[in-house]
């Protein structure tokens, strides 16, 4: 969970990232229960409309369902699908910014390609 | 049905029209923020929805009921916390508490009894020694332990530090959660507050400007800078709400969606915040080319 959110991008969509996060490295197992819309809102101190968008946009994506009285849980699979996603916009999130700024610096591609060697080798 | 309806409120000072053709639906358990500059009638419109004052055209229904006609339909439904204090100054805090437990029939004393303990107050001292701060904190302590199904709150965070502020929302969004109500809230705090509301209403020189969710306010209106030519470009397409030159740069703000625009090189385009949106909404055109 994040500790805090911040005002670059929409509050519901902090929520559906930071939950997915969560999930993605486990700290919310599949077929666990995740918080619910009030205890968002108020770990958050967001109205819990919005803390409902967040998490029906993860219902809607087959991340979260939900168990009728009990709350809502990460589907089998969530994980997977998440990745999914996140793959095709790492393109436009992670590399048009990258090439775009090396290319401001003049960093050729054959620096850059030895860059991420350099920290895979990590 | 309607708890709060508000049709064609004018309502005028001599010359002066504090309010112009208002409407507004409450149109059901929400936290609306009630937001606008000193004087653009927040104050106006919150006496007339508790009878203090009455319009001198439209009206306010509270469950199909006109209030003129009936002031109890809304009496026995709101607990109105104004700006000004209103507390007769020589009671002790804890006989205001008493007052307010005989005066609103959903008073909830156990809810009166964590938050006194949560703000540290001494129920015996008078309400005149207050502090400006634990003033605001005693309307704080009455409108929330009221449980009405309307529950206003004027400026209820003046003279609050930091942490009793952040008290207060958090206070509001748990109890909230458990047991919807109406809040209406004014704050001049548009920032920190903006994410407690479900919806926000802007005011302006008495009219209502906007009245919708913060989330599509933000999402209508963006920041394009860059070259000057290259904004001007862009921006001849939209409506412009402000411009801003700086060392042939240029930043204006224009009125869209800025998720369905086609990004465009050497071109910058961002998000506003609330406050710098409200600024931008009820603020003097093109204020920053004064600066």
């Amino acid at each position: 969970m994040k500790p805090e959110l911040d005002g670059n991008k929409s509050i519901y969509l902090q929520i559906a990232e930071s939950i997915e996060d969560d999930i993605l490295q486990n700290i919310i197992a599949e077929e666990s229960q995740v918080p619910s819309t009030n205890q968002l809102a108020v770990a958050y101190v967001i109205n819990p409309a919005t803390a409902a968008k967040g998490i029906n946009i993860l219902v809607d994506e087959g991340i979260l369902y939900k168990k009728r009285g009990i709350g809502m849980f990460v589907s089998s699979g969530a994980v997977k699908k998440i990745q999914t996603k996140r793959k095709t916009a790492f393109y436009d999130k992670f590399i048009v910014p990258l090439v775009a700024e090396a290319s401001t610096l003049d960093i050729s591609k054959n620096e850059l390609i030895d860059m991420i060697k350099k920290e895979e080798k990590k | 049905m309607m708890l709060l309806e508000i049709k064609n409120i004018s309502k005028s000072y001599g010359t002066i029209e504090a309010l112009k053709d208002v409407n507004l639906n409450f149109s059901g358990n929400k936290i609306y923020g009630l937001f606008g500059r000193n004087g653009a009638g927040k104050t106006t419109l919150l006496n007339i929805i508790s009878t203090r004052i009455f319009a001198d055209s439209g009206n306010v229904k509270c469950k199909n009921i006109d209030i003129t006609q009936q002031p109890k339909a809304i009496m026995e439904n709101l607990c109105y916390m104004p700006e000004e204090n209103y507390f007769p100054k020589d009671y002790k805090v804890k006989n205001i508490l008493k007052l307010s437990q005989n005066s609103y029939p959903n008073y909830n004393k156990a809810m009166e009894e964590k938050l006194v303990k949560l703000f540290k107050i001494n129920v015996n001292q008078k309400f005149s020694q207050l502090s400006r701060g634990y003033q605001s904190i005693m309307k704080i302590v009455i409108g929330m332990a009221s449980y009405a199904p309307i529950t206003i709150f004027d400026e209820p965070v003046l003279g609050l530090d930091a942490v009793a502020r952040d008290q207060f929302y958090r206070i509001l969004i748990e109890d909230f959660g458990m047991n919807p109500r109406i809040f209406i809230i004014s704050t001049h705090f548009i920032e920190e507050s903006a994410d407690l509301f479900d919806e926000a209403i802007i005011i302006k020189e008495g009219q209502i400007i906007r009245q919708k969710s913060v989330e599509s306010l933000l999402e209508n209106n963006f920041y394009v800078s860059g070259k000057a030519e290259k904004v001007d470009e862009f921006s001849q397409n939209y409506k412009v709400l402000s411009t801003q030159n700086f060392h042939g740069m240029k930043t204006v703000v224009v009125e869209g969606d800025m998720s369905s625009i086609k990004q465009v090189p050497e071109l910058t385009f961002s998000k506003l915040t609330i406050q710098k949106l409200f600024i931008h909404l009820v603020g003097e055109q093109n204020n920053e080319e004064l600066l």
